[in-house]
């Protein structure tokens, strides 16, 4: 039975941010509703299921130095449950030094700028807690950018259990102010429906589960009534050592006595008790009762045996393993289901082998995950996360407006959503992450782990004269080899990185086959004996065991394995076998251990017993001194054992950008550049040069297809903006106007209102294959209404912002303005950065 | 005086209700129910018999949807059975999938019993359903019943007669069936499914049964029950079978598709083909077209018992929607027939069409279907849009040959774990097969490795080889 905290020695804070002092923060009247109808839910009822008067402490928008008393003051005075729960504004604050993203907890009295120097951060927060000597931890936030809490990974020393109410990159809805906001209140629904429910004790996984179906619910009711900006909460959980069993709803009332007086008490009754049996006339009756449950009493050890014998039983059994998808390239599919295959726990360390009982139940050796290994080439992986919404709810009925375009069947033609991913490249996990940061993913990316590494090689049918195996450009052995054949590089990290490498136009066409493996699958005996582009482990079955069971058997396929050797080109970077966890956003009901199998694979692959499974599989780890070592079972005449550190993996803009010229992929794009014009972004101290080249090579990537126009803000006279160019081509005239529409012009920007007139653009222009394109170029915005700007975009153009500031991205309407874009700032080579991100947006 | 009741007595009665109360995992529970405009969600995989997804699957949901005012919508899985089994086990684990109906391969119904994913049937709906054979037992799991069979499986012995002339379709084994006819053919004898996957462990469970007829190495409460030496001649019996100069070296990259190809495909061929039932139909449309004869028996020794069942999903809102489309799905005979036509074997014993029922059906040494020396063309029957099907079998003569097959197959292991199971199966029989056949110490070490793998496996326990074990084979 799960344990209930106890009341006198445990802390309740509530804590809600519901006014602001500095106007540049609204007002969230719905917080004050929050901490008033948790007060009565939030341990609010005993054993018994009855009503106990609330210990909870309320703290009304506070200022900062109160708030951070507070809490350590909660934190000193707990020794069962500490909760925490905030409601108000939060804010990710960028730091540039060390490239980390930190949530900061806005209260009242903090000032909109600079806000890191007053807010009180997550870490501080998760600090104080951890210092508690409380046995359980609970910490709730309701906020924006909330998930960006599960990012701090520490280790607790008792149970700990994390909820929040957003994404981590993503702002919510603050709801109408008329009873609480919506995440606090889907909780006091969850709390109430769990403790009606048989009273059934409200435990923090459970609310978790139920917190999921609410958010779903709120997400299809959104939809159904097109709401504008339904900017939805979604709940996240992190957990650690059965925090996911802490109760919330009930607590143990507070005795007066100490537990050597309640015993004392006890005896007293039991003995007033028996001097009043030996008084009562009916004495034989009752003493024959006596009996009769002295009987049921020795039967008792017999039963309570028996049942301990059950759950013995019970415990010994296993429960069925939690089923891990993961999603590789066809290629790699055999060997990392190999490797895969001999995933366990046990290689891990201590903590994380502890961990890894919490998933599932029974014995300490019951089999915890189960992992099933698919392919799919790479083009077709990054189509279905673009489109997750369709991967993830194949029961939905499709677009009425594409009558034309069949059903996406994702499930069935790409397969399983996963629950992590194996690209061959980093940059391949890359092409596919801004899609899923749109609003309507359905699909969360974390950040790719490399765990291998594979040369993008030449393999040669016969010796090419006059150059070296290692250490020549891929120019210079296209020369000597004179026809290669290569995979389509949409699909094959190698065809990628060698055509990025020797540039467009210079290999041949690729071959029409999806990937590497169906290249080698092409070949056939009686035919040429072509030299081939693709990766090291892509070659392993053309030479080495278990051969490819494509290739036609006997002695061709012996000829074939004696005819080619693999030739590694020094300037072609190499592939970067990466791990991805992937989070679906429905996946509710186990995600805590989901989550935390994933994180344990990707361990077990990062680490010592994953490497050498990786390695006997014919995949490169760092050894020793740096060098990439192939692994000693394999046939080395083909390879070349060890190689020199060489190139660094491929830039994934970089790759985006060559997959652009070569696939044809983007389609007609309408843009409109609004260019702020102020003072601060193109005076004296502004970045006018930076801001001139940006729009240049901008304009530089549209094709004869594409058109552009140029809203300017402020403008002169009293108007917010001004439109220097209409849609039009982008001509060599047009382009020199719009460089020339760079004036500085003194006044306020306020972006709302020359984004809305972008959108009028856009849809008044509306051609039917065209895709919109918004580029918001300024430096921080600060007087822009964040929301009226948002809302007043279209939902299906994409937005870029581009910051002229350092860490521009980290400022607040630039990141409300990202919450459906991308975002630039001068943190890198902003022209170069632009103008590749503009080739491979917008893709109609 | 009610104060004074003795705290003795209620210390007993309380460490009684503890002692009597039990725990069970907290059963999942049906999310909110959507509008009617919603259809039902009926997830299965991929409809192999016909090549461009149109399959019969898909024509019963739409008929269904004619009559119902609560419509269906069939999604289909990935086509391989382990992905199949993984999206909707982990779909249904975490969540995030929202299906109503589940399709599932008759060896999952004990794994998502036990993993809480399916809801109990109403018995009273389907207990008057006659299904042939003892199918409706792979729906029921700890007494209770979870699914109800679909469609059923087993495997065939296809051949074609061209290349079958002096071959003994009669022989009581595959390898006598090869003395037959010379080995190193460029059209070779046989061809099976041997890639890695659950098409391997049903050609082991086949050699085993051959090699031993009433070999067991699961009992009825899921506990291992084999031995090394029972393995060691069902093994035997598989590297007698696979004789590189008889088996198409494409098996061992295989599933049933390319199995198919292998057999019937342009520029190639094989005198045998293990097959199921779905592959009779397309079989047919490639080689009579060609003017190659072929005909479809009984394999020789016991087949595996395949098949699909039908069952709810726990969290779906509309279970009694959700029971009443099996219903019609796997209830109504002329669905069923429709199997039939399609070239599955159906599940319902009407379906067969068969005169004077299980008793009396005669199931002679070489039952046999063939083709025709001059078929003609089926008419009033069209497969796909202007083009009529060349020839299709008998049904009288091909129901009896199913009903027969089914009948004498036998089923894989019933229970929880039987994908850790059949992953022991795959991983150690490939090592074998790669390994080189006919080595007697090979046959042995593999034997003893399964068999000490299995005995943790369907214990639910890990089971990993050793680390001396990995190895590029």
């Amino acid at each position: 039975m799960t344990e209930l905290p106890n009341a006198r020695r445990s802390r309740v804070l509530l804590i809600g941010a519901a006014t602001y002092e500095d106007d540049g923060w609204e007002d969230i009247p719905g917080v004050a509703h929050n901490l008033y109808e948790l007060r009565n839910e939030l341990l609010g009822h005993d054993e018994h299921g009855r009503s106990v008067p609330s210990r909870a402490r309320l703290l009304e928008s506070p200022g900062a130095e109160e708030m951070k008393g507070k809490i350590r003051s909660a934190a000193g005075a707990a020794r069962d449950l500490l909760l925490v729960y905030f409601s108000g504004h939060g804010h990710l604050h960028l730091d540039t030094r060390d490239d980390t993203t930190e949530l900061y907890l806005v209260p009242s009295d903090c000032p909109r700028e600079r806000v890191w120097e007053r807010a009180v951060s997550y870490t501080w927060l998760r600090n104080t807690v951890r210092s508690s000597r409380a046995r359980q931890v609970v910490l709730i936030l309701d906020c924006c950018y909330s998930g960006q809490a599960h990012q701090v990974e520490e280790p607790s020393q008792g149970a700990f259990a994390l909820l929040t109410s957003a994404r981590a990159r993503d702002d919510q809805d603050q709801g109408n102010g008329v009873g609480p906001t919506p995440f606090t209140q889907a909780l006091l629904v969850a709390l109430r429906a769990l403790r009606r429910d048989r009273g059934q004790r409200a435990i923090v996984s459970e609310l978790h589960a139920r917190l999921g179906e609410l958010a779903r619910r709120d997400r299809r009711r959104a939809e159904a009534s097109e709401l504008s900006h339904p900017n939805d909460w979604e709940p996240g959980l992190t957990e650690r050592r059965g925090g996911g069993e802490i109760v919330l709803s009930h607590v143990t009332a507070p005795r007066g006595a100490d537990l050597p007086d309640r015993l004392f008490a006890v005896w007293l009754r039991l003995r007033s008790a028996w001097w009043r049996f030996r008084a009562w006339r009916w004495w034989p009756a009752a003493a024959a009762g006596a009996v009769v449950l002295a009987l049921l009493a020795a039967s008792l050890p017999w039963l309570a045996w028996d049942r301990w014998q059950d759950g013995r039983a019970a415990a010994d059994r296993c429960s069925v393993p939690l089923q891990l998808r993961v999603l590789t390239t066809p290629e790699y599919q055999r060997p990392l289901s190999r490797v895969l295959a001999a995933f366990d726990v046990d290689d891990l360390d201590e903590e994380l082998r502890d961990r890894a009982r919490s998933i599932g139940s029974g014995h300490e050796d019951c089999r915890r995950v189960e992992v099933q290994v698919y392919g799919a080439p790479g083009a077709a992986v990054v189509d279905a996360f673009e489109h997750s919404a369709d991967w993830a709810s194949p029961g939905r009925p499709c677009a009425e407006e594409e009558p034309a375009e069949p059903c996406r069947e994702l499930l069935r033609d790409v397969g399983p959503l996963p629950d992590a991913w194996l690209p061959a490249s980093s940059a391949t996990a890359e092409r596919a992450r801004s899609a899923t940061r749109l609003r309507a993913s359905r699909v969360e990316l974390g950040e790719p782990v490399e765990i291998a590494r594979v040369p993008a090689v030449l393999a040669a049918a016969g010796p090419l004269p006059d150059v070296e195996r290692t250490g020549e450009s891929l120019v210079t052995l296209l020369e000597a080899a004179g026809d290669v054949r290569g995979a389509a590089p949409q699909s094959s990290e190698a065809a990628l990185a060698h055509g990025m490498t020797a540039g467009p136009g210079r290999l041949p066409e690729p071959e029409p086959v999806p990937d590497d493996a169906a290249l080698l699958c092409s070949l056939r005996p009686g035919g040429p004996s072509p030299h081939l582009l693709l990766s090291e482990s892509a070659m392993l079955p053309l030479v080495g065991d278990p051969p490819a069971a494509c290739l036609p058997e006997g002695g061709w396929r012996a000829t074939m394995r004696d005819l080619y050797t693999a030739y590694y080109p020094s300037d072609v970077p190499p592939l970067d076998l990466s791990f991805v966890p992937v989070r679906w956003r429905d996946a509710d009901r186990d995600a805590v251990e989901r989550q935390l199998a994933v994180a344990l694979l990707g361990a077990w692959l990062a680490g010592e017993a994953g490497g050498d499974a990786l390695r006997a599989e014919g995949f490169r780890r760092w050894r020793d001194g740096g060098y990439l070592r192939a692994p000693e079972q394999f046939n080395e005449r083909p390879f070349v054992a060890d190689l020199p550190r060489g190139e660094d993996v491929a830039d994934a803009d970089r790759a985006a950008a060559y997959l652009a010229t070569v696939t044809d992929e983007a389609g007609p794009r309408d843009v409109v550049f609004v260019l702020d014009v102020s003072n601060s972004v193109l005076g004296p101290d502004g970045r006018l040069s930076t801001v001139r080249e940006s729009l240049r090579q901008a304009i530089g990537t549209l094709t004869d297809e594409d058109r552009f126009a140029v809203l300017t803000t402020p403008a002169t006279g009293d108007a917010p903006y001004g439109v220097a160019l209409d849609l039009g081509p982008p001509t060599d005239d047009r382009t020199a106007r719009a460089l020339d529409a760079l004036t500085e012009v003194r006044g306020d920007v306020l972006l709302q209102e020359p984004m809305a007139e972008a959108a009028e653009l856009l849809t008044a222009g509306q051609r039917p294959d065209a895709a919109g394109l918004l580029v918001v170029i300024t430096d921080d915005g600060h007087l822009t209404d964040a929301r009226a700007a948002l809302a007043a975009t279209r939902e299906e153009d994409t937005t870029l912002v581009v910051s002229v500031l350092d860490g521009g991205c980290d400022r607040p309407v630039v990141q409300a303005l990202t919450t459906a874009a991308t975002c630039l700032d001068n943190a890198v080579n902003q022209p170069v950065e632009l103008a590749a991100k503009l080739r491979v947006l917008g893709e109609g | 005086m009610r104060r004074g009741v003795p705290t003795a007595a209620c210390a007993l009665l309380l460490a009684t209700a503890c002692v009597a109360g039990g725990g069970s995992p907290p059963p999942i529970t049906p999310g909110p129910t959507p509008p009617d405009d919603v259809p039902l969600v009926v997830v299965s995989a991929l409809d192999l018999s016909s090549p461009d997804q149109s399959g019969v699957r898909q024509s019963l949901i739409d008929e269904w949807n004619e009559e119902s005012p609560i419509k269906a919508r069939l999604v289909e899985l990935p086509s391989t059975d382990g992905d199949a089994r993984a999206e909707v086990l982990a779909g249904l684990q975490s969540g995030a999938a929202e299906y109503d109906v589940l399709n599932l391969d008759i060896t999952w119904i004990p794994e998502f019993v036990e993993a809480g994913l399916l809801r109990p049937l109403d018995e009273e709906r389907f207990g008057a359903l006659d299904f042939v054979a003892d199918i409706e037992e792979t729906g029921r799991w700890d007494d209770e019943l979870y699914a109800v069979p679909f469609t059923t499986d087993v495997g065939l012995l296809y051949y074609r007669r061209d290349l079958t002339e002096t071959v003994d379709l009669g022989a009581d084994s595959l390898p006598e069936m090869y003395t037959g006819r010379p080995g190193g053919q460029s059209k070779p004898t046989y061809v099976t499914q041997l890639r890695p996957y659950e098409g391997l462990t049903v050609n082991v469970m086949e050699a085993l049964w051959r090699a031993v007829p009433d070999a067991r190495l699961v009992d009825d409460s899921g506990a291992y029950v084999g031995t090394t030496a029972l393995l060691e001649a069902g093994l035997e019996e598989l590297l007698a079978i696979t004789d590189e100069s008889h088996l198409a070296a494409a098996s061992y990259g295989a599933d049933e598709s390319g199995t198919l190809e292998e057999f019937a495909g342009e520029d190639r061929g094989t005198a045998l083909m293990r097959n199921w039932p779905f592959a009779l139909n397309r079989v047919a449309d490639r080689l009579v077209a060609e003017g190659v004869q072929f005909g479809v028996t009984r394999l020789p020794g016991p087949a595996a018992l395949g098949g699909q069942n039908l069952a709810v999903a726990a969290d779906s809102p509309r279970a009694e929607a959700a029971q009443e489309l099996i219903r019609f799905l796997a209830g109504e005979p002329g669905s069923q027939e429709r199997m039939l036509a399609a070239g599955f074997a159906p599940a319902l014993a009407e379906a067969y069409q068969l005169p004077d029922g299980v008793g009396e059906i005669a199931c002679e040494d070489g039952l046999r279907v063939e083709t025709p020396e001059d078929p003609d063309p089926v008419s009033g029957r069209s497969e796909e849009a202007g083009e009529e099907p060349l020839w299709r079998p008998d049904p009288r003569a091909y129901a009896t040959l199913l009903w027969c097959a089914v009948h004498e197959a036998r089923g894989r292991p019933a229970t929880p774990y039987y994908r850790q199971f059949s992953r022991v199966i795959e991983e150690e029989v490939t090592r074998l097969l790669a390994g080189g056949a006919g080595s007697a110490g090979g046959v042995e070490e593999a034997a003893q490795r399964i068999d000490g793998r299995l005995e943790l496996a369907l214990r639910g326990r890990t089971y990993q080889p050793s680390r001396s074990s990995l190895s590029p084979h």
